[in-house]
């Protein structure tokens, strides 16, 4: 019996918890900043988990391995099957990647793809941290999608070293997949070019869910464009446009948290 | 043309072996893994009449591009052989997407006066295993501890853009 809408999972390293519970509250959710080492019992009294943005064990070995080994990952799989909401952002993204949660085509919850370092045209070029547009394929088949359309093209900002998406088959997630998030231009056109592909991702994927559509990661930050004073005003888009005339009153992404209290409110997609 | 294999390690806690041998031993419970240190592993081809202890003198001594001696040491071509009961396997993990370090080799040589005509970098992870041969050693680390598979299977490698080999045994002094 879940009493708490959502768990935000603190690892050791994780530096987006407060600001996600933000966006979480202000739709009417309620949450808890959870500990990693948290017993499966306590987590049982969650209907949701997201797993923030951050540098769990400092990206030691590779981002997001570390913690991808501990004890909770194994809570939040059983809590996958049980169709429970799983949100990773940006290192919590590379969390579930690793751990095999995401984007588990087949059931098996096996490594099928990988966070690798950005790159630009064959060379690496380290971190980023800017602001790129996205749009969602497939938005109404996942939990944390369902507000959006496909035509939407949607400010966001990165903060990443390591957010170059790489499958196991890429040609199968072009095909298949139910929910995918793509880099595009403020225009919607899948460029795969740099800057509008700001990191090498194969198919310029920018996040995407499980195939039963309830586990979603993305490598961008959702909750740092939720509120329209979060959005900059040079922005060539009409959210940056409305804001710069002072008729913005939500940001593009608080629709996100909207779609998980829609799920958790009425249980399904 | 001469070559060098040059295995870089820190000083003081390296905190990517530490944390690596604690998912390993502690969450993935392979517990006949009972030590990991780590290594970037330079390999080097130049054109220097020069021995290979001259050769990384004289390029540490004015770059840090290799390493930075006020906090890492080297190796040159041979590890130290381990002391102990235990069977000791070297994986070089290389990152398939990452190959060309050749514009580091132009700037080492315009800094230091010096002609590198190869440069690659690798990671070098020394596994102290348990077990009653090294080709045993070497196929438990290959099963339980090379290539990322699941939650409970593999950490140093992450197979869909890393690859590994294990290192002669040759690569040992003594």
């Amino acid at each position: 019996m879940t009493s708490i809408d959502v768990a935000i999972i603190q690892f050791p390293g994780s530096n987006c918890e407060y600001e996600t519970q933000e966006c979480v509250e202000s739709v009417g959710l309620s949450s808890d900043i959870v500990s990693w080492n948290s017993s499966k019992e306590h987590l049982s009294t969650y209907a949701s988990f997201i797993l923030p943005g951050g540098f769990s064990f400092q990206d030691r070995v590779r981002a997001g391995v570390v913690s991808s080994k501990l004890p909770i990952l194994n809570h939040l799989k059983s809590f996958s099957k049980e169709g429970r909401p799983i949100l990773g952002i940006c290192n919590g993204c590379q969390i579930l990647a690793e751990s095999g949660l995401v984007p588990d085509t087949q059931g098996s919850e096996l490594l099928e793809m990988a966070l690798a370092p950005n790159m630009k045209e064959s060379s690496s070029f380290g971190f980023i941290c800017d602001w790129v547009y996205v749009k969602i394929k497939g938005s109404g088949q996942s939990v944390f999608t369902k507000r959006f359309d496909d035509d939407d093209v949607l400010p966001i900002p990165v903060n990443h070293g390591e957010g170059n998406f790489k499958f196991k088959d890429s040609e199968f997630i072009a095909k298949n997949h139910v929910s995918v998030m793509h880099y595009c231009t403020e225009d919607g056109d899948v460029d795969t070019r740099f800057p509008v592909n700001p990191n090498g991702s194969d198919l310029n994927i920018a996040g995407l869910s499980n195939s039963k559509g309830n586990v979603f990661a993305m490598m961008p930050h959702p909750e740092r464009a939720s509120f329209w004073y979060q959005l900059p005003r040079y922005l060539h888009d009409d959210f940056s446009r409305s804001r710069r005339n002072l008729s913005l009153k939500e940001g593009p992404w608080i629709k996100l948290f909207e779609s998980l209290k829609d799920y958790i409110r009425e249980g399904q997609l | 043309m001469r070559h060098i294999d040059l295995f870089v390690f820190q000083k003081n806690t390296d905190l990517n072996a530490l944390s690596a041998y604690e998912a390993v031993h502690h969450f993935m419970n392979k517990e006949e893994c009972r030590g990991l240190r780590r290594f970037v592993h330079w390999r080097l081809s130049y054109r220097d009449d020069v021995d290979s202890l001259e050769f990384v003198k004289t390029v540490t001594s004015s770059s840090f591009y290799l390493l930075n001696t006020n906090k890492e040491g080297f190796y040159i071509n041979h590890f130290p052989k381990a002391s102990g009961s235990d069977h000791v396997v070297h994986i070089d993990v290389r990152n398939e997407l990452l190959q060309d370090s050749q514009e580091l080799a132009r700037k080492i040589n315009r800094k230091c006066d010096v002609d590198i005509v190869d440069l690659k970098r690798s990671v070098v992870w020394e596994c102290r295993v348990q077990a009653s041969s090294y080709e045993e050693a070497r196929n438990y680390v290959d099963a339980h501890v090379c290539d990322t598979v699941s939650h409970d299977q593999g950490l140093l490698v992450n197979p869909i853009y890393e690859s590994y080999d294990f290192l002669d045994q040759s690569f040992v002094s003594g």
